[in-house]
């Protein structure tokens, strides 16, 4: 008789449950189950469209900078505004650039490292356990946040759930002062980055993450998601444009197509992939740690060179609107992936929205790792508890934002 | 050095921007390494919530086992804290979920700490007292106290147009004074009135200074000659606190 075992996702954003099927010592499936409850569209049924971006920027307090964008460009191309201001848009991807910063670090730290540091000390390692047995630990990951929140907080008065996009424009541009504090943190900024990278090299923590390598492993026939085929919605924010298609997905398409059957890949490792980078180099969860490390370096740099930018300092941060009916979708690329937002506007008031997050089209490929992990795992006997333990890994190791899931529990 | 405490840090609904917080400020960052943690699921791989001396919870209660989890967490932690506007009023979960509570109508609580998100200054403040045996205490005056703009000039009754200020309105002008809606005449302040500095009116995330919301907001509205719609008043000042709940 088969019985379930059920265990809370932990170190994710917001906890779910894991349901493991078990008979005997066999894990037969795997099901991911929601604990919390958010109905994000129901609220945004006829609230004021200028009221948007400040609202659905509360779907998730690890990337509001993603969703305030996307629904700015949405409603921004709903209303007629074919282009916000020059600054607008160079505070936006200022601002997104930090975003992707801060959350990369926080799901560095928080979620994968402690996993490559469970094989280096052979015991399971948390953030809190870390920072006793690494001293240098929270210093790193603090410097780098403390980059991003300084960023975050000079655009928009405070690093988490800062007010920076509106529709129509910004609520504020750079000041030279500004600048100044930012690129203070420049430096420590990026010895954290070095830190980590020599971590992940010198001390090989990856190497001793392999030998668990096949279980980390993504489906063979992987599905791309980026903005990039849209990318005329997202304006200037095209972090990490694709200079090539490469079986992308039309954001947009994926608001009203039956994908859930697909083995979609969105993020980080998909935007490696449009990049031109090595179907070889994603096909494994583990490498996704390098790619994330990437982006951050690429994010950092990207950060000193767009503070050059006169556009920041300058010129009109926000358009008026013009009420009218009608509707649009806009999609960028948010730290974890592909975020799209649609609206309808009926006498400046949402009729009706949808709102997909990266972590819902990566979902149905993080069960389908989940489910080839256990099978994989008890054909070769591993303990139960050990692949129990590995499963929770691979999904904290793929997308650990479960906030953006639950914005939505019905789509679940 | 490790302090005494043991912490318990409990998500129900919500956007995890409060316990992420935590994590955003260096001050922060170094009192929270060195409390001893017997419950964070965000961060450690701790299951169920054992005895704690403090157990902070934040987001609304939306579902049944999320009610359980709470009464369990009441029972097995001394002190407990409701941290950020869902745990505190609902916030904007309970615009979403008609049935969501917030904390305190499900359990006793011994302290809120209300904001979306709470203001680190105020985070901070708790913590310190608590690791150093202080007391902790919200601010009881209003947003005004720390807003940048000129005092309200007008007598009332005060009118009201818009909800978004005017083009038209001058950067250091009080909202008020040029007919846009303003909740920080009514709203608890603490939190350096970093939206108004930015330009947008106070939406009330910190709730009321004191304890009947809805008296207090009442009364405001009394003096205003509001000339919005209905709906769109109610949409504005419930956007964080269901009015008439608390």
């Amino acid at each position: 008789m088969s019985v379930r075992i059920v265990r809370v996702l932990t170190r994710v954003e917001s906890p779910a449950e894991v349901v493991f099927h078990v008979r005997g010592e066999e894990v037969e499936r795997v099901e991911l189950k929601p604990m919390h409850c958010r109905r994000v569209e129901h609220a945004l049924a006829g609230l004021p469209a200028e009221a948007v971006p400040a609202y659905v920027s509360r779907i998730c307090g690890l990337c509001p900078i993603a969703h305030q964008i996307a629904s700015s460009h949405a409603i921004e191309a709903a209303l007629g505004l074919e282009r916000p201001p020059e600054a607008a848009l160079a505070v936006r991807k200022l601002a997104l650039l930090a975003e992707h910063i801060k959350s990369h670090t926080l799901h560095l730290f928080l979620h994968a490292l402690p996993e490559l540091f469970s094989y280096a000390y052979n015991s399971p390692q948390d953030v809190f356990t870390l920072s006793k047995a690494e001293r240098e630990y929270p210093k790193r990951m603090g410097a780098l946040i403390a980059f991003s929140d300084r960023v975050l907080a000079e655009l928009g008065g405070r690093g988490v759930i800062p007010m920076i996009s509106a529709a129509g424009g910004v609520y504020s541009r750079l000041t030279a002062a500004s600048r100044d504090k930012i690129e203070k943190r420049l430096k420590q900024a990026k010895a954290a980055v070095d830190w980590v990278r020599d971590l992940l090299y010198s001390r090989r923590l990856l190497d001793k993450a392999m030998v668990d390598k096949e279980l980390y492993d993504l489906p063979e026939r992987i599905k791309l998601v980026t903005s990039a085929s849209r990318e005329e919605l997202w304006g200037e924010v095209k972090v990490y444009a694709a200079e090539q298609e490469l079986k992308l997905i039309p954001a947009v398409s994926l608001l009203s197509e039956d994908y859930s059957r697909e083995a979609l890949l969105t993020g980080p490792a998909a935007r490696y992939l449009a990049r031109g980078g090595s179907i070889h180099g994603v096909m494994n969860l583990l490498s996704h740690i390098r790619i994330r490390l990437d982006e951050v370096k690429a994010c950092i740099d990207a950060v000193e060179k767009a503070l050059n930018e006169p556009r920041l300092y300058h010129g009109v941060l926000r358009e008026r609107l013009k009420v009218s009916d009608s509707q649009e979708a806009a999609a960028l690329e948010a730290p974890r992936g592909t975020l799209v937002h649609y609206y309808r506007i009926k006498r400046g008031a949402i009729a009706e929205s949808r709102i997909l997050t990266p972590t819902m089209i990566n979902m149905s490929t993080m069960i389908m790792v989940a489910n080839r992990l256990v099978e994989l795992a008890s054909d070769l006997a591993f303990p139960r508890d050990y692949i129990i333990g590995k499963t929770m890994a691979a999904i904290r190791l793929f997308d650990p934002c479960i906030s953006c899931l639950y914005h939505t529990v019905e789509q679940l | 050095m490790e302090y005494g405490e043991r912490w318990a840090v409990i998500q129900l609904s919500g956007c995890s921007g409060c316990p992420s917080a935590v994590f955003s400020s260096p001050v922060l960052q170094d009192l929270v390494y060195s409390m001893p943690v017997a419950y964070f699921p965000m961060v450690t791989d701790s299951q169920r919530v054992l005895s704690a001396d403090i157990a902070v919870v934040s987001g609304a209660v939306c579902k049944r086992a999320e009610e359980e989890l709470l009464k369990r967490v009441r029972e097995s932690c001394s002190k407990l804290v409701a941290l950020g506007t869902c745990a505190v009023y609902g916030g904007v979960v309970s615009r979403e979920v008609e049935s969501a509570k917030a904390v305190p109508e499900v359990v006793e609580v011994d302290q809120v700490i209300p904001g979306c998100p709470p203001p680190e200054k105020l985070v901070g403040e708790f913590l310190i007292a608590e690791v150093s045996g202080g007391e902790f205490r919200l601010p009881s005056y209003n947003v005004c106290k720390e807003c940048p703009r000129a005092p309200l000039r007008r007598k009332p009754p005060i009118r009201v147009r818009y909800l978004e200020p005017p083009e038209e309105l001058q950067a250091k002008a009080c909202f008020l004074d040029h007919e846009t809606l303003c909740l920080g005449p009514v709203t608890r302040g603490g939190c350096g009135a970093v939206c108004i500095e930015l330009g947008v009116p106070c939406h009330g995330c910190l709730g009321p200074p004191a304890k009947s919301y809805t008296s207090q907001l009442a009364n405001f509205l009394s003096i205003l000659d509001i000339q919005l719609e209905k709906s769109k008043l109610m949409q504005f000042v419930s956007r964080y606190i269901r009015v008439g709940v608390l």
